[in-house]
């Protein structure tokens, strides 16, 4: 204020009088309306958490659900492929055998070892699909270029993955369900987004590991995820949710900036399980 | 130098006091300045303790006004760096902190160019002017800013939001005080101008210092990732995958 001292009406004084006044009045305006629409909007975040824990009951409800299909599936297979093999190899293996002729009963037993085998193979299948024994024995790293590789040598789809530092494993719990998720989001690529490629990049930082997939198909942005998520329809993707929610970390959708290809980035906590 | 008034001496003297509050407030609440633009708010109240101090003994003891104009002209410089550096820090969208940059070289072209060009022995109000109006869309900018973003916490609960506010009322509060002050020679009109002038800084000022009392809240994790700058998930390209 100091140089007005130096420098030197009643209509320029109203002026003044007015439009600083008005401009005051504005700011205070701006303030109170800024104050306002953030407390509607903490309203509704808190309506929106209500929401989310709604969301929380119907995840449960879909994983609680994908077990029972688990369970079924795996009935299903052991009723109907173990089951008809271990009856048929019984037959084969029946009392009338001893009076058989040696020729036959060679057939039989040749036969009878063929369908055990058969039903060996079968059952490890089942065990394997409920935990890769690649993931137990040698970790995620192994399973999942294990997988990659498996699905390039199909010849439909050009797949590959890269660990950049994966020397320290999670806990095999959390490598499970990061394989599932993996899993998950492969099966949704390969039946819906007729993609040529899939790419897996892995990193770590030191409180986080990322895991991100690219594929050139048709794929989906977070919204459209979210979006799937408040459906009734698409189990995988709220199991996928809900395994996220376990590792308690970030599953994001998005497009390249190219607008080429799709991208899928896990987050995950170098942290316990919630 | 025209003799002050009774009221007027204690108005500047309590203007004066005020312009070095906010700099005690900072230093007593030092440990609360830990984000980057907390960091460039403090560097602002030691430019404001410095510039009221060198105001008031060049007022005082040099009593030369073409000098004091000079420092005025290098403090609204230096002042909307600042000013507009933490606005920098604290908008998020890119392309704005872009043009922020652009507006302080902008602007300390144009306040040079206008020092050199004007008259040198009277009060140059263009740059302040340019300066008011530039910050209020900035503060403006961050409230809508801040308004698009869902938080846990209220905005009136930070530190930078009192300090936008303490911003936006000194910068409207005095935009007509630079649009007039060169307008005329009547001193009760140069009294009144004197007296919004007061009033505004004391405010500014005296919410600056409540500012730092307000417990900041860490802030919310937004939707998208914080992948770490140098991690390159995104290595992926034809030939690499033709390779494998």
């Amino acid at each position: 204020m100091f140089f007005l001292q130096a420098s030197g009406s009643s209509d320029v004084s109203k002026l003044m009088f007015i439009g600083s006044i008005g401009m005051i009045t504005l700011a205070i305006g701006i303030i109170v309306f800024v104050i306002m629409h953030q407390r509607k909007v903490i309203r509704y975040h808190i309506q929106m958490k209500k929401m989310e824990a709604d969301k929380q009951q119907m995840y449960l409800n879909a994983s609680i659900r994908f077990q029972e299909e688990e369970r079924q599936r795996i009935a299903a297979d052991l009723h109907d492929d173990a089951g008809p093999l271990l009856a048929t190899a019984r037959l084969y293996l029946n009392e009338n055998l001893v009076n058989q002729e040696k020729a036959q009963q060679l057939q039989s037993i040749f036969s009878a070892k063929q369908i055990i085998d058969d039903a060996i193979l079968l059952i490890r299948n089942i065990s394997h699909s409920l935990m890769p024994p690649t993931l137990k024995n040698f970790g995620l790293e192994s399973a999942t270029t294990d997988l990659f590789q498996k699905i390039s040598g199909s010849g439909s789809l050009n797949a590959s993955a890269r660990f950049h530092d994966y020397r320290q494993r999670l806990k095999v719990e959390q490598e499970l369900l990061i394989f599932r998720i993996i899993q998950e989001l492969i099966n949704n690529i390969i039946k819906h987004s007729n993609a040529g490629f899939i790419h897996l990049t892995q990193n770590t930082s030191a409180s986080h590991m990322y895991i991100r997939l690219h594929h050139d198909g048709k794929g989906i942005v977070q919204a459209e995820f979210d979006k799937l998520n408040q459906m009734s329809q698409g189990l995988g993707l709220k199991n996928m949710a809900s395994r996220m929610k376990v590792l308690n970390g970030r599953i994001f959708f998005e497009i390249d900036n190219s607008q080429t290809y799709y991208k899928v980035t896990l987050e995950i906590p170098k942290e316990p399980l919630v | 130098m025209r003799k002050l008034t009774i009221i007027q001496s204690v108005l500047l003297h309590i203007t004066f006091a005020s312009e070095l509050s906010p700099l005690m407030f900072c230093l007593l609440f030092f440990k609360k300045l830990h984000t980057k633009s907390l960091k460039v708010f403090f560097i602002y109240t030691c430019l404001l303790f410095v510039f009221a101090l060198s105001s008031f003994l060049i007022i005082k003891y040099v009593a030369d006004w073409t000098f004091y104009y000079m420092v005025l002209r290098l403090y609204s410089i230096v002042e909307f760096s600042v000013i507009a550096l933490f606005f920098y820090y604290v908008i998020k969208l890119p392309v704005i902190k872009k043009i922020i940059l652009l507006l302080i070289a902008g602007f300390f072209l144009f306040a040079s160019l206008d020092y050199l060009l004007a008259e040198k022995s009277q009060f140059n109000n263009h740059s302040n002017l340019i300066s008011s109006l530039v910050l209020i869309v900035f503060i403006i900018y961050y409230f809508y800013e801040k308004m698009k973003i869902v938080v846990m916490y209220p905005l009136y609960q930070s530190i930078i939001f009192w300090i936008c506010v303490a911003f936006l009322l000194l910068f409207t509060g005095t935009f007509f005080f630079f649009l007039l002050v060169s307008y005329s020679k009547d001193q009760v009109f140069k009294q009144q101008l004197a007296y919004i002038y007061s009033f505004v800084t004391i405010a500014k000022n005296i919410l600056l210092c409540l500012a730092l009392f307000a417990t900041e809240h860490k802030e919310q994790v937004g939707d998208e990732l914080h992948i770490p700058n140098h991690m390159d998930l995104d290595e992926f390209s034809l030939t690499n995958l033709k390779n494998s």
